[in-house]
């Protein structure tokens, strides 16, 4: 079951002429990252907006585990998923200790030493020194900081979803790449299910399992971020996404979709050529051929060997990748 | 400085002594702010909430503001003669346009993000108010108490015009058959009652903006 | 009632003629002096941090301590009569109007003043050119703030023999007359409402649209 699901949901604002999110239906399964891409006015911080119901929706449903939330209390509903905006929004008269609590405080139901003890935990998985910065006001504090304090608040209720509205946004280029990899290293051990409103496709790259490409109000593709790449709805997601962008296929593909399987059988290893893991992308792979000057590579999954990659297998893929482009596009939905 | 330094002037037994008038003039004080502070919060939560009423409110109380306290006695003796109303209602009066303006000015000049981040977080509107206006709009709010307490010190002097007493006794009593120590005393006595109160309501305002720029609020 | 205080106004032996110019002379003669000095004050510690810092924080000061005893505490020195009053008078009227000056000019954006310098206009030029237009609706509420505090201060300074219709108001109280105490606070009434209404106007003249918002409430009168 999908752990969020909207269907057909749809704003429109009084007076407004077209709507600003359009009967929008898609599923976010259960642990995944979605990442909502578009430009701005295209819906995506609205459509996020109406996950927590900061928004009302005028049309459609929304489904959290299996329940409409339009028919929930949305103070009930706002206390069990974690939000962080762009602007981070720490309260500037509590102590950062207190403005991580309080969502525990107005949800109720915590015992104070445990309390305390949850805030030095959040505070260590964000990568805050707890004696450090427990007793601490924001503005004592850097944006890149700030902002992990804004994470470790919304973590606080351990709550299973999280929204996020381009929570990075404001910071610097090298704030916001390490930023990008503490959400990955957290994710991988708190493993929520999170909505992150994004308008830089490296980023929803980066951090997506899924991406929801949006433009004026429509949902126009949703997929993996390779899907995207090799099989982009329309001239719109192609070029959103850079589909002509070799470097952005080599980085993404995996290096499994050059596996040369006919010269796996003519090929003998003999214990020189290089391996490269089964997890690393197709630019891993010819950055490692060009360096090591080597014809193949070995693509190793642990101890198995599952056969060698050339430099003409991956240019057979890129360059069968961009013709399949524009024969089958994958899953569109209200396109 | 005579007359500050006499012993004289301190027996307790003496209705007219120094210490007397000193707790009569905190005494009237500190009436006329806790009945300013029971009708200004009301009508400034009101005013905060319903923006139409806010520019009426505060055109009453800038008229009210501006005619002159001791014109404003003197009405009242016409109707209420020399009794205690006479000198507390001008200072109520007087106290409103502040209290009230610096009330809706310390909710309403909340950043907007913040009460966005609250209920995002699943703040009730009661939990919004107690955990996010109100520790905000508290430094403002003291603010104008501060201003408002210091002025009323100055003003409550006309208290001794209508046989109420306090620290302006010493002045307008003494004023008429010059006696220039006494008059100075009670100069002496209300500025440094007036400037310790200042500082005291500031340190308070200091404190309660805790976490933000200490001074921003003025 | 009307007709108590019209036979007073009437009564020649209450110089009501005179006793209005007395006390108009001396609000406007506060005034000016107040205005102009506070201005002059303001430009002047504006270009000195350490003049600034002792004027901010004796204006501050000032606000703080109530006018009566500020005006008793001129007695000593200045005696009884019109000049030592219309001297207080200019003393309390002083500090609303160079703060704002001074926090006028101060908030100026320092690009403007680096324009200015750029085009080769002389320090003067920058100041009646560039900074005086700026800091205009700023010094205007300062002065608005001035002028209503000197006219509600300036019947207390009958007290202290300055004359005007202050003498009717403390004549009236030591005698009890209850017609004359109302026959001072009237015209005192109307004068500082007009005053407030006809600043608050000049104000919103010299302010261009939505420009500014300033206006202090700080200062503690009686």
């Amino acid at each position: 079951m999908a752990k969020i699901a909207f269907v057909e949901a749809s704003k429109q604002y009084k007076g407004a002429s077209s709507p600003a999110v359009n009967a929008v239906t898609f599923d976010v399964p259960e642990g995944a990252i979605c990442m909502l891409l578009g430009t701005s006015g295209s819906g995506k911080t609205t459509l996020l907006r109406m996950a927590n119901r900061l928004i009302e929706p005028t049309g459609g449903a929304i489904f959290i585990d299996g329940t409409n939330i339009l028919e929930e209390n949305p103070i009930q509903l706002r206390r069990r998923i974690g939000y962080v905006i762009q602007q981070v929004g720490l309260f500037p008269h509590m102590t950062i200790a207190e403005n991580i609590r309080v969502t525990a405080e107005i949800a109720g139901g915590w015992e104070r030493n445990a309390l305390n003890q949850r805030v030095d935990e959040l505070l260590e998985l964000v990568g805050l020194s707890p004696t450090e910065y427990r007793k601490r006001y924001p503005r004592q504090l850097s944006g890149g900081q700030q902002q992990r304090v804004g994470l470790a608040r919304a973590l606080a209720t351990d709550p299973t979803i999280m929204l996020m509205d381009e929570p990075f946004g404001a910071l610097d280029a090298i704030t916001r790449a390490r930023m990008q990899d503490e959400l990955l290293r957290i994710q991988r051990g708190v493993r929520k299910t999170v909505l992150f409103v994004s308008h830089d496709v490296d980023e929803a790259f980066k951090l997506g399992d899924q991406i929801a490409v949006l433009n004026e109000g429509r949902l126009i593709q949703t997929g993996s971020p390779i899907e995207l790449l090799t099989r982009p709805a329309n001239d719109f997601v192609r070029q959103l996404v850079g589909a002509d962008n070799t470097l952005r296929q080599l980085q993404y593909q995996p290096v499994t979709a050059a596996l040369d399987h006919d010269a796996a059988l003519t090929m003998e290893d003999n214990g020189e050529t290089p391996t490269c893991d089964v997890h690393a992308s197709l630019l891993d792979a010819m950055l490692l051929l060009l360096q090591t000057r080597s014809p193949a590579l070995t693509i190793v999954d642990g101890t198995t060997a599952l056969g060698p990659v050339t430099l003409a297998s991956i240019n057979r893929e890129i360059t069968a990748a961009r013709n399949n482009q524009t024969e089958q596009p994958a899953s569109i939905t209200n396109a | 400085m005579q007359y500050l330094l006499s012993p004289y002037n301190y027996d307790l037994s003496d209705p007219e002594s120094i210490p007397n008038l000193f707790f009569q003039h905190l005494w009237l004080v500190g009436l006329t702010m806790l009945i300013s502070l029971i009708i200004a919060i009301p009508l400034g939560l009101l005013a905060a909430r319903y923006k139409g009423l806010y520019t009426p409110l505060i055109a009453v109380a800038d008229v009210l503001y501006t005619i002159p306290s001791i014109a404003m006695v003197a009405f009242l003796i016409a109707f209420t003669g020399l009794q205690l109303p006479t000198v507390l209602i001008p200072l109520i009066l007087y106290t409103q346009l502040v209290l009230i303006r610096n009330i809706v000015a310390g909710i309403n000049n909340i950043d907007p993000l913040l009460l966005e981040v609250g209920k995002g977080m699943g703040m009730n509107s009661f939990q919004l108010f107690l955990r996010v206006r109100l520790p905000l709009a508290l430094p403002t709010i003291v603010a104008g108490i501060r201003i408002a307490t210091v002025t009323t010190i100055g003003i409550a002097s006309l208290a001794s015009l209508v046989a109420q007493g306090g620290l302006g006794d010493l002045i307008f009593k003494n004023i008429a058959n010059g006696q220039l120590d006494a008059v100075v005393a009670g100069a002496i006595l209300l500025a440094a009652l007036a400037v310790i109160v200042d500082l005291l309501l500031l340190g308070l305002q200091v404190a309660l903006n805790r976490g933000r720029n200490a001074f921003a609020v003025s | 009632m009307i007709n108590d205080l019209w036979a007073f106004y009437s009564d020649p032996a209450n110089h009501f003629a005179s006793t209005s110019l007395a006390f108009l002379n001396l609000c406007l003669v506060a005034i000016v002096a107040a205005v102009a000095i506070g201005i002059l004050l303001g430009f002047a510690v504006s270009r000195n941090s350490i003049l600034a810092f002792v004027a901010i924080n004796a204006s501050g000061l000032m606000r703080a301590i109530p006018v009566i005893a500020f005006l008793i505490a001129v007695l000593p020195y200045l005696g009884v009569g019109f000049t030592p009053a219309v001297t207080a008078l200019i003393i309390l009227g002083i500090p609303p109007v160079l703060l704002n000056t001074y926090t006028g000019l101060r908030d100026i954006d320092g690009s403007i003043v680096d324009a200015a310098k750029g085009m080769g206009m002389t320090g003067w030029q920058i100041i009646t050119r560039v900074q005086f237009p700026l800091v205009l609706p700023i010094v205007a509420a300062g002065v608005r703030t001035a002028a209503i505090q000197i006219v509600a201060t300036a019947p207390l300074a009958a007290f202290i023999g300055a004359g005007g219709y202050g003498d009717y108001i403390v004549d009236g109280f030591y005698t009890l007359h209850t017609v004359e105490i109302l026959a001072g606070a009237l015209p005192v009434s109307i004068i500082a409402l007009l005053v407030e209404g006809g600043m608050s106007g000049l104000e919103r003249l010299l302010t261009p649209a939505g420009l500014y918002k300033s206006r202090s409430l700080e200062t503690a009168r009686v």
